[in-house]
């Protein structure tokens, strides 16, 4: 009984510290917003606008600007009527213009600060930034920016994605980059994509179009359904696409043989050809797109095809750290498509 | 208390240390062939913990203190056992400034530190005072309800793997030996002392132990290689927490929990917790069997207090790493003469009695 009367009060205690209700803010007085699009400012170095959704589906912008990207964010919260919480941003803009200086500072903003979650994405705003920033579509509450590019729900193969954690893992790592989604402010949608902006380590030096971002997914394996259309008389959907990299180091330099395996499934074919045609014209195609892109990464010095990852096991520590500056740029990169067609979906394969 | 309970604490004790700032030691002793400095100091603990099993099952039922002293009398034993006493109270200082930073940067940013520092040495002052019977029994349930989290927080970014980031896979010049964060690291293979302080009367035998063993090297490899496989050895040197963070890459809409890491840390804290029980539970039965024979819970209120208030004098992460890496001698004496000094007292007792 008197152990009882000790232990209880102190074990109420731990109920009441332990609670973590302590300095606790509501959730109705936060502030939560979903969007961070980073610009450079006017006078300083970064304008920070926040887009915080409300209750009735409509959006509140938030704007600060300061010589760092925590000083901004700090300025917006002193402005705000209430407690900004960083905790559920996911999607980055960045302007077109601050990512040609480099992301390398926003990356590492965003990993270091532990409120924001590092599967957040990374996009660019090409064009007007302002525009595509407070641009809103009316009467579809439920439409968040973020969605746009989440593989639970509105991506699609041709645009690219890319998470912060991937975003520092590139900055950072020696035999890759990586290619960030290029957007601006849709005429009836949120956005409208522009292709792919070439990261060459955190600096943005060149676009590849929406076509060629589905060659980079493909690289990367990272493909569900994605479409493309031949010649004008028959449209195809890839299925399944897996790549296997041999990569050699011959005196002339390093040597890359790529083998693409395309499974595809005919959705159009207006000039009744046969599957083996098909196969064969797609195989063209996509290996002269493919070699045009690795061409174009070469002569930018951007690996975001991240071929220097197969070499890895082969390079030395020297060639490993020089590898994006000497040796990306002389590697011999073949490319050979093999397709196999599954099936013309409720179709035979001869229609005469 | 059944081998069964023994081997799972063992076990846990060991992860516990795998999911503290072992990572960062071993990302930053080597920049290629990480599986080499976790083989060579996991081969060095197997080696140890064998010569230390075999002194322990030469005298039957007696803990490893009282052998030391059934040889080299008390003041002998003191001066052999004044390093593994200090070396117990500096890394539990370690543990909880680690695990209350750890807390502090993920879970509970607005809590003051030295709350979360209190409770937790509370917990382990009163879990080490019950003994470790008790804390044997706690470790059955922590296994069924945390380590499955341990587990799935580790496999869950699988997605994200990309294989070619282990390589290269081999370092011919073996460089890790020269640098001290390897050593520094090497706190992580002190978990097998603990065995020692048990009073066993059918002694442990280091082959009822593979599987426990290979266990415990499957999990060193994977927080170290979890993390590498997802981000590169590159990129990972510049975090703390890689292995947290790792687990963090994956977006799952069907997991209900936005924030994954939550689970690693409540899981990495209460396995920490079990660690610093044991290890203070080891630091009272020193006291007891060597010094003066005062009741067990006097003894576990004031080592509590005392390392509590001790934990409050490092300020920084900075003065943490200093701290980290002036303690190194101590268990590495823990783990090198602590079993030859069993093994020799063993020895010298048998001859005695032959």
């Amino acid at each position: 009984m008197k152990r009882a009367l000790i232990c209880f009060p102190v074990l109420f205690i731990f109920v009441a510290i332990l609670s973590g209700c302590w300095d606790v803010k509501d959730i109705n007085k936060r502030y939560l917003p979903v969007v961070m699009g980073i610009s450079k400012g006017q006078n300083d170095n970064y304008r920070i606008i926040l887009q915080v959704p409300d209750i009735k589906g409509g959006t509140q912008f938030l704007e600060g600007e300061s010589k760092s990207i925590s000083k901004a964010v700090e300025i917006i919260r002193t402005k705000a009527e209430k407690e900004v919480d960083l905790m559920h941003v996911r999607l980055f803009l960045i302007s077109q213009e601050l990512a040609q200086q480099g992301i390398k500072n926003i990356v590492d903003f965003a990993m270091r600060s532990n409120d924001i979650s590092i599967k957040s994405m990374v996009a660019i705003v090409s064009g007007d930034f302002e525009k595509t920033l407070f641009h809103e579509i009316k009467r579809t509450p439920e439409v968040s920016s973020y969605d746009y590019f989440s593989e639970e729900a509105g991506w699609t193969p041709d645009v690219s994605i890319n998470r912060l954690w991937e975003a520092y893992r590139s900055v950072y790592s020696y035999t890759e980059d990586f290619a960030v989604p290029l957007v601006q402010a849709g005429e009836r949608t949120l956005f409208e994509f522009q292709g792919s902006a070439i990261m060459s380590r955190d600096r943005m030096v060149g676009t590849l179009s929406a076509n060629e971002t589905l060659i980079n997914n493909i690289f990367q394996e990272r493909y569900m359904d994605g479409t493309i259309e031949l010649s004008s008389d028959a449209s195809i959907l890839i299925k399944k696409a897996t790549i296997r990299n041999k990569a050699r180091w011959r005196s002339s330099g390093p040597n890359l043989q790529s083998r693409i395996h395309l499974v595809i499934s005919i959705l159009e074919n207006k000039n009744e050809k046969t599957n083996a045609e098909i196969a064969l014209e797609i195989k063209g195609l996509l290996e002269k797109r493919a070699h045009v892109i690795s061409d174009k990464l070469r002569s930018l010095k951007a690996d975001i095809l991240g071929n220097g990852q197969a070499f890895r096991p082969i390079m030395n520590d020297q060639q490993l750290k020089n590898w994006k500056e000497t040796w990306f740029p002389q590697l011999n990169h073949q490319i050979t498509v093999t397709v196999n067609v599954r099936d013309n979906q409720d179709y035979k394969e001869e229609m005469k | 208390m059944t081998k069964r309970m023994i081997f799972i604490l063992f076990l846990q004790i060991q992860l516990s240390a795998a999911l503290s700032f072992y990572t960062v030691g071993i990302f930053e002793s080597t920049t290629k062939g990480h599986w080499e400095p976790i083989l060579a100091g996991c081969l060095l603990e197997i080696v140890f913990l064998w010569i230390y099993l075999k002194g322990l099952s030469m005298s039957k039922g007696k803990n490893m203190v009282e052998i030391i002293k059934g040889t080299f009398g008390k003041w002998g034993a003191m001066l052999i056992l004044l390093p593994f006493f200090l070396f117990l109270v500096t890394h539990l200082i370690s543990l909880v400034n680690h695990q209350v930073s750890e807390v502090n940067i993920i879970l509970l940013p607005q809590t003051p530190l030295w709350m979360t520092a209190m409770i937790y040495v509370a917990l382990a002052a009163y879990a080490a005072n019950k003994g470790v019977l008790v804390i044997a029994r706690m470790s059955t349930a922590v296994l069924l309800l945390f380590v499955p989290f341990v587990l799935f927080s580790l496999l869950i970014s699988y997605k994200n793997f990309d294989m070619y980031n282990v390589f290269p896979l081999w370092n011919p010049s073996f460089s890790f030996v020269g640098k001290p964060s390897f050593y520094v690291s090497m706190y992580a293979y002190a978990g097998f002392l603990f065995l020692g302080m048990l009073n066993l009367d059918k002694p442990i035998k280091l082959r009822k132990m593979w599987l426990v063993l290979s266990l415990v090297v499957l999990f060193y490899l994977a927080v170290v290689y979890v993390p590498l496989f997802v981000f590169g050895h590159e990129s990972i040197t510049l975090l703390i927490h890689p292995t947290l963070l790792a687990s963090d890459t994956i977006d799952l809409e069907w997991v209900v929990f936005d924030w994954l890491p939550s689970f690693f840390v409540v899981a990495a804290s209460a396995l920490s917790f079990l660690d610093a029980a044991v290890t203070l539970w080891m630091a009272i039965l020193l006291i007891r069997v060597l010094l003066f024979p005062i009741p067990g819970k006097w003894l576990a209120l004031t080592m509590g207090i005392a390392v509590f208030g001790l934990s409050l004098k490092i300020p920084n992460m900075h003065s943490m790493n200093r701290f980290d890496a002036m303690i190194t001698f101590l268990f590495l004496y823990g783990i090198l003469v602590v079993p030859v000094a069993t093994v020799i007292s063993s020895m010298r007792q048998r001859r005695r009695q032959t």
